[in-house]
């Protein structure tokens, strides 16, 4: 458990960095090439708030590990966890895949590989949550066992 | 509840306070007075065999069906 918190720590420092990089690689874009200079500032915001999500994921992680090590893991409390970690999910691949489809759509620029992009952020954030919903299921399933065990004498 | 737990008239025919019964059992009080009261939903095989040892009876002495409709 110390080794996945240290993990955790890890992942919120790099992101804190991630989120530090993302608007001066958009500066930088911006004043390569001036046409795009007008999105540098709501790309870096949406950068920013997708990287927010994974960081608020990762606070989810952390306050189910606590409910694990403190044997609260089979309470209904851990499904809400479950949920966030979900709706983090999907909304970080939605506005990756909202940035990307803006770029080709409303700007008119970017080539394949942007639209690549929006669908693998798509595909992805789509199995995430899927998969994040059949655990909830579980966890559900887990939670009402438990509780039928717990009344037996 | 069809299945009643009559645990009041064994513990009075071998004269034995709740306290010290749950304390032989093994049970919480807290789960006995469960018992008794008839509310207990599920009860272990393992439970019964020690009350059983401890009141020196048959299940059948502490378990009695009775029909819902009544």
């Amino acid at each position: 458990m110390a080794w996945l918190r240290f993990l955790l720590i890890l992942v919120l420092v790099g992101s804190v960095l991630g989120q530090l990089l993302i608007p001066l690689i958009a500066a930088d874009e911006g004043r390569r090439a001036p046409e795009v200079s007008h999105l540098v500032v709501p790309y870096s915001v949406a950068g920013i708030l997708a990287v927010a999500c994974l960081q608020a994921a990762v606070a989810c992680i952390w306050a189910l590990l606590g409910m694990v090590e403190s044997g609260r893991i089979y309470t209904r409390r851990a499904l809400r966890w479950v949920e966030a970690i979900a709706w983090c999910g999907g909304l970080a691949a939605a506005i990756c895949a909202a940035t990307g489809a803006h770029l080709v759509a409303w700007e008119g620029i970017g080539g394949p590989g942007v639209v690549l992009g929006g669908v693998a952020a798509v595909v992805a954030g789509g199995a995430f949550v899927l998969l994040m919903i059949v655990m909830r299921g579980l966890l559900a399933v887990a939670i009402s066992d438990r509780a039928e065990l717990a009344e037996v004498i | 509840m069809p299945i009643i737990v009559d645990l009041d008239v064994m513990l009075a025919r071998r004269k034995m306070s709740v306290g010290d019964f749950a304390l032989r059992v093994g049970l919480s009080p807290a789960n006995v007075a469960v018992l008794k009261n008839g509310r207990a939903k599920a009860i272990r095989f393992t439970t019964l065999e020690r009350i059983c040892d401890v009141l020196d009876c048959q299940p059948g002495d502490i378990l009695r069906w009775e029909s819902a409709s009544e």
